[in-house]
């Protein structure tokens, strides 16, 4: 009997446990759940915050940053060279022998930029869409302006410009947003480009580059310098930090085996 | 430390750009000497031979495709019909991005218009003022940056940005930076105040706290909250460990003795800290880091680092233990150390001595004694430089460009604490300004049996000794045949794919060319030429492989008693002929017998025949192979140092030692001797005056050019082989007492064969294990070339993917099964017949004999890729002398040709007067066995697949010369130059060429002879030298030359040949030179003399900064082809010509980039076509302004401020004190002019500052206008 009594106690804890488990998790993950403690509590939820969560969060966004740079800053490049199955982009590039190549690319830096912007925008505009739920959820009426949406990379980081007008009201208190507001994500993408383009301002003026002196100044990075039978030479810049990678294919001053006639 | 690193990078970029500035100069050098060869071998390039594709379908912009249907295939949009560099979409210049400050060179003008922010300038080498970098300090940290990239990055970074202009150095740049005064800025409570460690400008205008110079936050004297020495880490930007106080301030370099690191609440330098002149690699105790000698902040790592007495952070080693050396030794590199690892042993290496050494035993044992005559240039087959860098702690491989396009070459670098190091670099291999330097190469067999001393003359033997790349080959094999070249000290590898890969021959197109040479017909050089196959691997190989095939002539004399002696040059029949004649082509290229990277060395590419009754054969020089094998194992790869590269003085002086004038061509390259150097030794040989001074064009080159590719195995040699032993000796027992015999000693230097198969051979000592030797070593990646060099099925996949792999391909193993080749043969003229299993005849189309001189081009084919030779006794595949036109090549079809002799003619050839030759011919079992040999001739063929398996039973095809009388005249078959050419319009004489069909003795006359008659021809005032030899005919038949006059206009020159010059007055000699008449040549002289008709730049230019890009540009007019020429430009006459970039139309560019101020005199010489040639000067003054403008005058008027300044410039203006501007300023009217007007309220203070287009401006203001002065 005793035993029952013991026995019963102990379910109705398991099943306390499980009820109040699932209140916590009902209340702070679900959006409703949220907004219903919002609403009782009163406490105001920053729309912002959420949005740079959700973005932090965003486990699409990073590898599509690493493929843009890790095949010369363009998400889907048209004249390539395959290696490691990666296509690296011609950056600088010319058919004929003895020729320095031509740019192909001369704003790498604003190029990387606008890809990773228009590769990553669907995640952001993903993460505005969950805002909106969210909002609704907590039973805010909100009014969205139009996404403006950028990325600059700069020393030591990718920043993620949002610019997200916003409004939004619940009962008698209403908030209005304009500030756009940034992502950081820590990245030597910057350092990685800068070098590219030293090395591709050496190739176009010179037909050649000495990574052994930019890895002298530039601990940090590792470079390599591939040079292909063709006359190719494909660059791997990497950091050691971070992992990133910047890749990209020159053709410049390609001898021809042979005496060349 | 980062002064010295700073310092190196100064030395480094500045080296770095001399390097690849010398790479420029030397590619663009180097396309002058091709181009060169093109005006002498073909024709000059119209300006249309190229199509711009603007944008191709893969995506590349500005692209010169050439002029065919390629361009439409692989272009997206239209194809302009010019090259790109004449479309303004695609002209190149400078790409400034105006945003973030950044310069691209060499950008089209389409992408730069694409992008917003980009401004276009004309200088594709961004010599310009916005690219002109100076110093940028940031906070604590300083870098080189243009003005623009500086105040973007201080924008970014919320510092505030200093840039110096004048500093455009690094060195200084960095020191400025690190001379900002540190110290510890106090803020905040007064009772507990916040410290941070930072700069005294930091500390001042943003922070607004108290700086207290050399003092850390957590000196007592400031009674900051900071404590010291609570933690270690890194900074960025220095190498060392560092204290942090509890504030998170850095201190001093982390040591384990805390006192005298806090030193005192001080700031302690670098140079004070403990161990100063260690790298203090996994020191426990000394954070003084030093990564120039291999050690650098990090993490300690459990089980690699040592673990730190105080915090977590040391010196991490960046050293490479064991790393990888050559001959697969090991040393320890410090970091950033350079060093060459090869493949084996690398330029100038010695393996024998004697030069008539009896046997092998004794060459081998002359590896070790060296000297002179050993002497050869010993890069292996398939190898490549390799540049090891030892990277924080990895050994990083960078390889040298394939194909020893470049070298890596090796100095010795002394660091700070004076420990030496070894710095190595790729550089590009001058190899090819070698060979070009042997002026008088191509008549090597002239010169040698005329008994000269030197191939390389004094000018040759000059530059030879200067060029790093280059040495000197002497060959000193007795007393009448020695001689010196001038040959790559590193050999250039060949496209092995291309030489002896599985081909891809144009069959069709040589049917068709040779077709037609059925008959006696006129046979295009040009088109014969054209089979070469494009422009790297095989033809070229062959070419450069040919300056090695030489003729050494013995002299045997008929002693009575005693019989036939030898006189002269009787050491050619030793093993030292084999042996330096083996050194010599295989220290061209990759020809001859020589050794792959796997050590293993065959035996195909060189081969040796005699002509001639007496004597012997020297040994042939697959006999060295062995020699070769351990050659290749017991050298070890020694780096070279950088020759004229090896410091900053002497690339610097590098035009001075005459390197660059031989890296152009000069005028006199321009003559079409350069391409008979290389490719027409037949007529070198036959008249070195002749090469040295044939001034011609066009089908002249062509026509030598055709002669090197039928090469002596199939014309020559195939006669040659004929007049074999039995029947030379027959006319020789003929002769009498006191009797001389010319012996021939052929050395055929030809294109190194690679090893049958996967490369699996007997002799690979173990070390080579097939295509896979290639896959083994990580830090040498597998190339195509490197494969190739393995073995015949050896062959890259994934190539260039990152992935590549060396394997064995498979298939084509059956023996070859040899038939006739059909299609090769014209029908009109011939036939095969009795066509079996074992072979066929070749006969007339009506079944009959051919008809001497008559030429017959035929062939074979097999049913898998093979590899054809043949000879005239049946033979091992291996021992067989004779090549078909494709050479080392796997093909299915394999070409011959030949011209077969008379009897009379093989007679006349082995007799030297009417006399001897009569009675030779009076000799009825002579001439019985003669017509016997003739009248069934035979050579046997034998045909190898890929593994090297041959047909065991010979495949025999047979011919036969029609007996009887020439009935039929002789034919002129070629010119050069061409019928109707345009020659120079000063010319007064022309050297011509002319071939004809059978040996014969020809006239010339500015007269048409009525008919021709022998009284005709005898009153024809001038004598052709022709030369009747059978070894000087090759398939345009035999030479003659004449130098004829030439007078302004059309010159009708009349020519009368008479066959059998053997019969000499006999009246059954046939006369003709064209259907049984006169033959009429045509010379035209050009309309004008070619002119340069404009000339820039003239006067005085100015630019702001240097170095200054100045553009020359020529324009030509007149002359043979409508001023349509090759411009080359002269600095300095002594040092020769250079070529234009931009050349070979009649609108000539080059861009000089690295000019600096002063005056200059430029020499411009161009020629055309036809050799005329327009000369004229360039003077011009390169000036700097670093002047600012000057305010001369200045008035108000009515509201209006004019202002007027000495130069052209812009003006700012506005209320800022002291001239700050922005981008955004107002700017006054007027912008980039000398008068500026501006709108202004008379009773304010305007403060002016003007700039002039170079940038140069004052350091305050202009010009300060009160109101009192307004």
């Amino acid at each position: 009997m005793r035993m029952q009594k013991r026995g019963q106690i102990t379910l109705f804890v398991i099943i306390s446990i499980v009820i109040i488990g699932a209140l916590i998790i009902f209340f702070s993950v679900s959006n409703t759940g949220k907004g219903l403690v919002d609403r009782v509590t009163g406490a105001e939820f920053d729309p912002y915050a959420s949005l740079v969560s959700c973005v932090e969060n965003n486990n699409a966004i990073n590898p599509k940053i690493s493929e843009i740079l890790v095949q010369g800053g363009d998400s889907n490049p048209q004249h390539f060279a395959l290696y490691k199955n990666n296509k690296l982009k011609y950056l600088c590039y010319t058919n004929q022998f003895y020729d320095r190549c031509v740019m192909q690319e001369p704003f790498v830096l604003q190029k990387t930029e606008k890809e990773i912007q228009q590769q990553t925008q669907k995640q952001i505009e993903s993460c505005v869409e969950e805002l909106k739920s969210q909002l609704n959820a907590r039973g805010y009426s909100s009014n969205f302006g139009r996404l403006n949406y950028s990325a600059s990379i700069v020393p030591d980081n990718i920043i993620l410009n949002i610019g997200l007008p916003l409004s939004i009201s619940r009962g008698e208190t209403s908030k209005n947003y304009q500030t756009p507001f940034e992502v950081r994500k820590k990245s030597e993408a910057y350092n990685l480009i800068m070098i590219a383009n030293s090395i591709l301002n050496f190739e176009a003026r010179y037909g050649a580059a000495d990574i052994g002196e930019f890895m002298a100044l530039y601990p940090d990075i590792r470079i390599e310098a591939q040079k292909q039978t063709d006359g190719s030479v494909f660059y791997l810049l990497s950091s050691r930090s971070t992992e990133e990678q910047f890749s990209f294919a020159v053709r410049s001053v390609a001898f021809p085996p042979g005496y060349g006639l | 430390m980062k002064n010295n690193l700073t310092k190196k990078r100064a030395l480094a970029e500045f080296e770095m750009f001399l390097l690849v500035a010398s790479i420029i100069s030397f590619s663009a050098l180097l396309s002058g000497i091709y181009s060169a060869k093109e005006v002498s071998a073909i024709s000059l390039p119209s300006s249309s031979a190229e199509q711009c594709c603007l944008t191709t379908k893969q995506g590349a912009s500005c692209i010169d495709l050439p002029l065919s249907d390629a361009c439409k295939e692989q272009c997206s949009g239209t194809c302009q019909q010019t090259s790109c560099s004449e479309v303004s979409e695609c002209k190149s210049g400078c790409g400034f991005d105006k945003e973030n400050g950044l310069c691209t060179p060499n950008t089209p003008k389409k992408a730069c218009d694409e992008s917003p922010s980009c401004e276009f300038f004309d200088d594709a080498f961004c010599n310009i003022n916005e690219c002109q970098k100076g110093c940028c300090i940031l906070g604590t940290n300083s870098m080189l940056a243009t003005r623009t990239q500086c105040e973007k990055l201080s924008k970014v970074q919320g510092v505030p940005s200093e840039f110096h202009l004048d500093t455009p150095d690094e060195l200084q740049c960095i020191s400025l930076s690190q001379n900002a005064n540190t110290g510890a800025c106090v803020f905040g409570d007064s009772e507990e105040p916040s410290c941070k460690f930072t700069t005294k400008s930091d500390c001042e205008s943003t922070i607004k706290g108290i700086f207290y110079q050399d003092y850390l936050c957590s000196n007592p004297e400031l009674k900051t909250k900071c404590e010291k020495q609570k933690s270690t880490s890194c900074v960025e930007g220095k190498d060392g460990v560092y204290w942090f106080d509890s504030c998170g301030n850095q201190e001093n370099i982390y040591s384990s003795d805390k006192i005298r690191s806090w030193n005192n609440g001080k700031v302690l330098s670098k140079e004070q800290s403990c161990n100063p002149n260690s790298a203090n690699a996994d020191s426990a105790n000394c954070g003084n880091c030093n990564y120039e000698l291999g050690g650098i902040c990090g993490e300690s790592r459990t089980g690699t680092d040592t673990k730190p007495t105080y915090g977590n952070y040391v010196c991490r080693d960046l050293n490479c233990k064991d790393a990888p050396d050559n001959g697969g030794g090991k040393a320890n590199r410090i970091n950033g150390e350079s060093w060459c690892v090869f493949d084996g042993p690398v330029g100038t290496g010695s393996i024998a001595s004697g030069k008539s050494s009896s046997g092998l035993g004794d060459i081998l044992q002359g590896i070790t004694l060296g000297g002179e005559i050993g002497l050869m240039s010993t890069d292996l087959v398939g190898s490549r430089h390799f540049r090891y860098v030892c990277q924080n702690g990895e050994v990083v491989s960078e390889p040298c460009a394939d194909y020893r396009k470049e070298i890596c070459v090796q100095n010795k670098k002394s660091l700070d604490n004076g420990k030496q190091i070894d710095e190595a670099l790729c550089r590009v291999n001058m190899w090819e300004q070698c060979i070009s330097l042997n002026g008088g190469i191509g008549s090597l067999a002239g010169q040698m049996t005329g008994g000269a001393p030197t191939v390389c003359g004094p000018e040759c033997l000059f530059q030879c000794i200067r060029n790093p790349d280059c040495r000197l080959q002497p060959v000193l094999v007795d007393t009448d045949f020695w001689f010196t070249a001038c040959v790559p000290k590193y050999p250039p590898g060949f496209d092995l794919g291309e030489t002896s890969g599985l081909s891809g021959l144009a069959s069709s197109g040589l049917s068709s060319a040779l077709g037609s040479a059925g008959g006696i017909g006129e046979i295009a050089g040009s088109a014969l030429g054209s089979l070469g196959g494009g422009n790297s691997g095989g033809s070229s190989a062959q070419q450069v492989c040919s300056v090695g095939t030489q003729t050494c002539t013995a002299i045997y004399v008929k002693m009575c008693p005693g019989g036939w002696k030898c006189v002269k040059n009787c050491q050619c029949e030793e093993i030292g002929f084999t042996l330096q004649m083996n050194n010599l082509c295989a220290s061209l290229g990759d020809c001859g017998v020589y050794a792959n990277i796997a050590g293993q060395a065959t035996g195909l590419g060189a081969i040796i025949t005699k002509k001639g009754s007496h004597g012997k054969t020297p040994p042939q020089p697959f006999i060295l192979i062995p020699l070769y094998m351990a050659l290749a194992k017991i050298l070890k790869g020694q780096p070279s140092n950088g020759g004229f590269f090896n410091n900053v003085g002497g690339i610097l002086q590098l035009p001075l030692y005459g390197i660059s004038s031989m890296f152009g061509m000069t005028l006199s390259d321009l003559s079409p001797s350069v391409g008979m150097n290389f490719l027409g030794r037949a007529s070198a040989g036959f008249n070195p005056a002749f090469t040295a001074g044939a001034t011609g064009a066009g089908a002249y080159a062509g026509a030598a050019t055709s002669m090197s590719l039928f090469g002596p195995s199939s014309i020559i040699g195939f006669t040659g082989a004929f007049i074999g032993a039995a029947i030379v000796i027959g006319i020789m027992y003929l002769l009498g007492c006191g009797q001389v015999e010319k012996v021939e000693i052929k050395f055929e230097c030809k294109p190194w064969d690679r090893p049958f198969g996967d490369g699996k051979g007997i002799f690979d000592f173990g070390k080579g294990s097939g295509c896979d030797f290639c896959n083994k070593d990580p830090l040498k990646i597998c190339s195509k070339y490197r494969c190739e060099s393995l073995g015949t099925r050896c062959t890259l996949i994934n190539e260039n993917t990152g992935e590549d792999k060396c394997v064995s391909i498979e298939g084509e193993a059956t023996i070859p099964i040899i038939t006739p080749w059909e299609e090769i043969l014209n029908k009109t003229f011939f036939k095969y017949q009795d066509s079996s299993t074992n072979g066929f005849r070749v006969r007339t189309s009506e079944g009959e004999c051919i008809q001497a001189f008559t030429p017959v081009v035929f062939g074979v084919k097999t049913d898998v890729y093979s590899q054809c030779r043949w000879d005239i006794k049946q033979t091992g595949f291996e021992n067989m002398s004779y090549e078909f036109f494709e050479s080392g090549k796997f093909t299915k079809n394999h070409t011959l040709s030949t011209v077969l002799p008379s009897v009379e003619s093989l007679v006349a050839g082995e007799t030297g007067s009417v006399e001897e030759f009569n009675e030779a011919m009076s000799n009825q079992s002579l001439k019985n066995s003669l017509l016997n040999a003739l009248g069934d001739m035979n050579i046997y063929v034998k045909c190898a697949n890929l593994d090297g398996k041959a047909n065991d039973q010979d495949y025999k095809i047979n011919f036969c010369v029609k007996p009887g009388p020439d009935l039929t005249p002789p034919v002129v078959i070629a010119t050069a130059p061409a019928e109707n050419s345009v020659v120079a319009f000063n010319a007064t004489e022309q050297e011509t060429l002319f071939y004809i069909n059978e040996p014969a003795e020809c006239k010339w006359d500015l007269i048409r002879p009525n008919s021709p008659t022998l009284e005709n021809y005898n009153s024809m005032a001038n004598t052709l030298t022709c030369d009747t030899n059978m070894s000087s005919q090759n398939i345009l038949g035999f030479p003659c030359i004449a130098t004829l006059p030439v007078v302004s206009g059309e010159n009708k020159y009349y020519l009368l040949c008479r066959d059998q010059p053997w019969l000499e007055d006999n009246s059954s000699r046939n006369l003709g030179a064209s259907a049984g008449k006169e033959y009429e040549y045509i010379l035209k002289t050009s309309a004008s003399t070619l002119e340069i008709s404009e000339l820039k730049p003239e006067g005085i230019i100015t630019r702001g900064t240097e170095p200054v890009s100045v553009t020359l540009e020529a324009e030509t007019s007149g002359g043979a082809d409508s001023g349509n020429s090759v411009c080359y430009y002269s600095l300095n006459e002594s040092n020769g010509y250079i070529r234009f970039f931009e050349t070979a139309t009649n609108k000539h560019k080059q861009i000089l980039t690295s000019m600096t101020k002063g005056d200059y005199t430029l020499k411009v010489k161009c020629i055309d076509v036809s050799g005329n040639v327009g000369v004229k000067t360039s003077s011009f003054s390169l000036q700097l302004d670093g002047v600012a403008p000057e305010v001369t005058r200045v008035f108000y008027n009515s509201g209006t401020l004019t202002l007027n300044t000495n130069e052209d410039s812009i003006c700012h203006y506005g209320d800022s004190v002291g001239c700050i501007f922005d981008a955004n300023s107002s700017v006054m009217n007027g912008a980039n002019s000398k008068s500026h007007t501006a709108s202004i309220e008379k009773n304010s203070t305007y403060y002016i500052l003007c700039e002039d287009i170079w940038g140069n401006k004052k350091s305050g203001c202009s010009i300060e206008l009160t109101p009192y002065q307004t």
